[in-house]
């Protein structure tokens, strides 16, 4: 056992090593890191209170004292993207992970048992499946109603079909391996082969596939959010900034353009680390 | 081959079966009482309890279930909607052709500037050629397209008043900033995924067989590559049309333009559950259709799974394993 | 075509120098190796896996992979013209026409997407001289009954055909503008045993009718005796044994010679044990100074790794680079 975790320490320390090869991967890397710092020291960071609202500062361009200026209600637009980065990276990882750890089990179910489970769990998969994404999500939303938790949810059941689907396709191609056999001769429980053997050798796409997905959920979220049925206003997030703003558009622009370019940065954070999480974990990819 | 898409048609049924069992199940767990918002805020509780057993409300979710679905398969009815009291099938075939046109035509520019784009960098690999386009595909796929269309419509139409900002009214120019802003995503995944099959590809040895022969290298490229590379970009394909769509509804959203989103948006929001129904069926129909489409062009693209569509015999199998592989 | 001038060699390498860049390191691929060929016969390359017989036949028709590869020096010339000095649009005039070459593996050598006759009439089609009336489609369906497929399979795709038969249909893409030289890498290598000999023969009977020169690149022994006229033994990029076939088999002079010879079966000799050659080729990245054979020589000394070994010719043209080649031969004799 201790020979098998220092097998898989030695892998990880390899996957970072590669990783930290790549530069942009690394630049996506710290820019994601410093973001998330953000969200998490928000209200310190701040330099308003993202609620105070300053009358003589209605739709001010940028500024010294506020870098990217203030809104329709004169609230200062930088401590609001400050304070938006806690809802949108809080949606991107939550809903991330509650849909990789149900998608993984429904895809490892099917996966493992094969036969007439996996074809019920395809055939479910499928017709979910045959609706697009953002429009599952649409009625997801509609269906859980609007708010923060709400839509954390809609954007999980939206991406769990995809990561089963993945996860099983990746189980199908370990469960042919030798060792899967070896151990299933020497009795492990069937549970146990899944969790401790399996899995882990199943989790290099879905670790590069997490990676990825929240960045797109942190733009679908702002999408749901910005067509009204996700976070509401007045919180800050980015989505609903932005729909908000569009009322201004005309006469004050800055308000669109900054929140947007916030989703723009995180999810090319994400997207740099993801492709070269990619490339660390399976180098025949890497071009 | 006619049998393959015989049972791939005759495959659908279930699905969209599937699909409005689902929808119709989610639209009656949604929040709020329809009656209420149709009559709004005056009406008495008569009034209310008259509507809702107008609409079925009262029945048992079952029995509304089936009654729904004979309603839909049986007599081909979509119903009518409950705040309009439009026919709702007339309504899809009014606003579907527009959604289509405008992601087919998105879809279009996607690939057009996008297989090119990606071919230009692996040819152009890790030369300046190479590091623009893969710049360009990062920022693509980060940006998010509702964003993009705000800053289209800000720079063209807003500033310089070339283009109209929204509504279908001007013809084909007011297609080119939704079709812009619907793009980026797609051209950007596609300039990717082309480079890098292609540049798996050209290092294939029926590419030095090609190259032995004395064909032009141009040809090399266009001929003999990138129809062995398509097939990656085929699999993109179908993936990248569902999420095309899917973004269509906040596009069409912002540009005002009356197609299948803003009609499902605006049901879900006065909870018109008998359109976002239709309307999700149909997406899903026109969606698998195209699912379909793509698996054809597959067939077109590489005579061995052809081969297998014609023996019909573990199609589904072989497929996916072609998909991850 | 020009004059066939007699003094001149229809292909002649000089010090040809082959580099690719990996990772950051020079990977020293072909180190100065010369050659000549003449119209008509065989020249067999002979040596292990890695030693550069492909790049040098790469070469010569220019196909190096673009990224990385460069050939750094040397020329190869062809009736006395430089090809390495070509522009790229008379060099793919040359291609598949005046020079071709056939693949190691069929199974990877033929575009899976495009029909077999497709594949054959292409190259014709290329080629065809200016008022010629040859239909490509035609002459590919004959070389394809050439080479013993039958016409009407000119619609079939690749993988609707065995190893053999795509073997078949490379050899017929390369012969059907009867080249003058056929680069033949390991062209049986990936086959079965029984269907090598057929493809070498058929090999064999077309070159013999169209008088095509050939360079045969193989690491098989038995082949080079049953096809070549002459033979180059390259070991680490460098030719370590060159001279006519019966010089080789009769008095092979370097160590490596010998040691390959070990490591076939002799049918004649009741030998138990086969004798393979110790250690592994060096590493193309970082060569041993002077003979890079001298770390898996037994008659290496301080002489061998002290620089780079010189050629001695005997008088009839047998060459070899090797210190102890006098010391060798008389072993060997005795």
């Amino acid at each position: 056992m201790a020979e098998v975790k220092a097998k898989k320490k030695s892998e990880v320390v390899r996957v970072l090593r590669q990783l930290s090869k790549n530069k942009l991967a690394v630049l996506g890397g710290i820019i994601f890191f410093i973001e998330v710092i953000v969200a998490i020291l928000a209200p310190v960071i701040a330099p308003y209170d993202h609620t105070a609202m300053d009358l003589m500062n209605i739709n001010a361009g940028p500024s010294a004292a506020h870098w990217f200026g203030c809104d329709d209600l004169g609230r200062d637009i930088f401590s609001r993207i400050i304070i938006g980065s806690r809802y949108s990276i809080t949606i991107g990882i939550c809903a991330i992970a509650i849909a990789t750890v149900i998608g993984c089990a429904i895809g490892a179910v099917a996966g493992y048992y094969g036969g007439w489970v996996d074809n019920i769990i395809m055939r479910i998969l499928d017709v979910i499946q045959a609706i697009p994404g953002m429009l599952l999500m649409i009625v997801a939303a509609a269906m859980l109603g609007p708010g923060f938790l709400n839509t954390i949810m809609a954007m999980s059941i939206g991406t769990i079909p995809g990561m089963a689907r993945m996860l099983r396709a990746q189980m199908l191609k370990e469960r042919g391996n030798e060792y899967i056999e070896a151990e299933t001769s020497i009795n492990c429980s069937t549970f146990r082969i899944i969790l401790s053997h399996l899995l882990p050798n199943c989790m290099s796409p879905i670790i590069v596939q997490a990676t990825m997905g929240v960045g797109q959920t942190i733009t679908l979220a702002a999408g749901l959010s910005f067509l009204g049925l996700g976070v509401q206003p007045p919180a800050p997030e980015w989505g609903a900034m932005l729909s908000n703003a569009r009322a201004f558009m005309r006469t004050a622009p800055h308000l669109v353009i900054f929140p947007g370019l916030a989703i723009a940065v995180t999810v090319l954070a994400l997207n740099l680390l993801g492709d070269g999480l990619r490339d660390a974990l399976d180098p025949k990819l890497k071009n | 081959m006619g049998k393959y898409i015989l049972k791939r048609l005759l495959w659908m049924i279930p699905i969209v079966l599937g699909v409005s069992i689902l929808v119709f199940t989610m639209m009656t767990f949604c929040p709020g009482d329809p009656a209420q918002i149709i009559l709004g805020a005056t009406a008495t509780e008569a009034d209310l309890a008259a509507k809702r057993e107008e609409l079925g409300l009262t029945q048992p979710f079952l029995i509304r279930l089936g009654n729904y679905l004979s309603q839909v398969f049986l007599r081909g009815d979509l119903g009518q909607s409950w705040s309009s009291k439009v026919n709702i099938m007339s309504q899809i075939m009014d606003r579907l052709p527009r959604t289509l046109i405008l992601s087919l035509v998105t879809l279009a520019i996607s690939f057009g500037l996008g297989i090119p784009l990606g071919i230009m960098a692996a040819t152009h690999q890790n030369r300046w050629q190479d590091s623009v386009s893969m710049v360009f595909a990062l920022l693509g796929v980060a940006i998010p397209n509702f964003w993009l269309a705000l800053m289209l419509i800000l720079f063209f139409a807003v500033n310089l008043g070339w283009l109209p900002a929204m509504g279908i009214d001007n013809g084909l120019a007011s297609y080119i900033l939704p079709a812009l802003s619907g793009c980026m995503g797609t051209l950007a995944t596609c300039a990717r995924q082309t480079r890098s099959s292609m540049l798996d590809v050209i290092r294939a040895d029926y590419i030095t067989t090609a190259r032995s022969k004395g064909v032009h290298e141009k040809d090399v490229i266009w001929k003999h590559a990138l129809k062995n590379a398509l097939i990656p970009i085929i699999t993109m394909l179908g993936s990248a049309f569902g999420r095309l769509l899917g973004g269509m509804i906040i596009i069409e959203t912002i540009f005002a333009i009356p197609g299948m989103g803003n009609l499902i948006i605006g049901a879900v929001n006065n909870r018109d559950y008998p359109v976002v129904q239709g309307g999700t069926i149909f997406l899903a129909i026109a969606f698998s259709i195209c699912m379909l489409l793509v698996d054809l062009l597959y067939a077109a693209v590489d005579p061995r799974i052809k081969a297998q569509y014609a023996s019909s015999k573990k199609v589904r199998v072989k497929k996916e394993a072609n998909a991850n592989g | 075509m020009s004059e066939v001038n007699r003094n001149v060699p229809y292909l002649s390498i000089k010090d040809l120098v082959v580099e690719y860049m990996s990772d950051g390191q020079v990977v020293h691929a072909v180190n100065g190796v010369s050659l000549k060929l003449d119209r008509g016969t065989t020249l067999g390359l002979v040596g292990e896996t890695g030693a550069g017989k492909t790049t040098i036949a790469k070469s010569i028709l220019r196909i190096l992979p673009d990224v990385g590869a460069k050939i750094t020096g040397g020329k190869v010339e062809l009736d006395g013209k430089d090809l390495l000095q070509l522009p790229e649009r008379e060099m793919q005039q040359i291609r598949g026409n005046e020079i071709s070459m056939i693949f190691q593996d069929p199974m990877t050598a033929l575009n899976p997407v495009q029909r077999v006759g497709d594949q054959i009439a292409e190259v014709v089609a290329l080629h065809l001289e200016p008022g010629s009336k040859t239909n490509p489609m035609e002459r590919a369906k004959e070389m394809l009954e050439i080479v013993g497929i039958p016409g009407e399979r000119y619609y079939d795709y690749p993988h609707q055909f065995s190893g053999g038969m795509k073997q078949r249909v490379v050899i017929a893409i390369a012969l059907a503008c009867n080249p003058n030289l056929l680069l033949a890498d390991e062209p049986t290598t990936a086959l079965d045993v029984t269907i090598q000999a057929q493809v070498l023969d058929l090999i064999g009977d077309l070159r013999k009718q169209f008088n095509t020169a050939m360079l045969l690149i193989t690491h098989d022994m038995g082949v080079v005796a049953q096809v070549c006229d002459t033979v180059a033994i390259i070991y680490a990029g460098s030719i370590v044994e060159y001279g006519t076939k019966e010089q080789i088999f009769d008095h092979p002079s370097h160590p490596y010679t010998i040691g390959l010879f070990g490591a076939i079966p002799d049918m004649n000799e009741d030998e138990i044990w086969l004798h393979p050659i110790e250690g592994l080729p060096p590493d193309p990245t970082n060569l041993p100074k002077g003979c890079p054979f001298s770390p898996r020589c037994k008659y290496a000394t301080e002489e061998c790794r002290q620089g780079v070994v010189p050629v001695s010719e005997t008088p009839d043209g047998h060459q070899c680079r090797c210190c102890h080649m006098e010391e060798v031969r008389k072993e060997r004799e005795a």
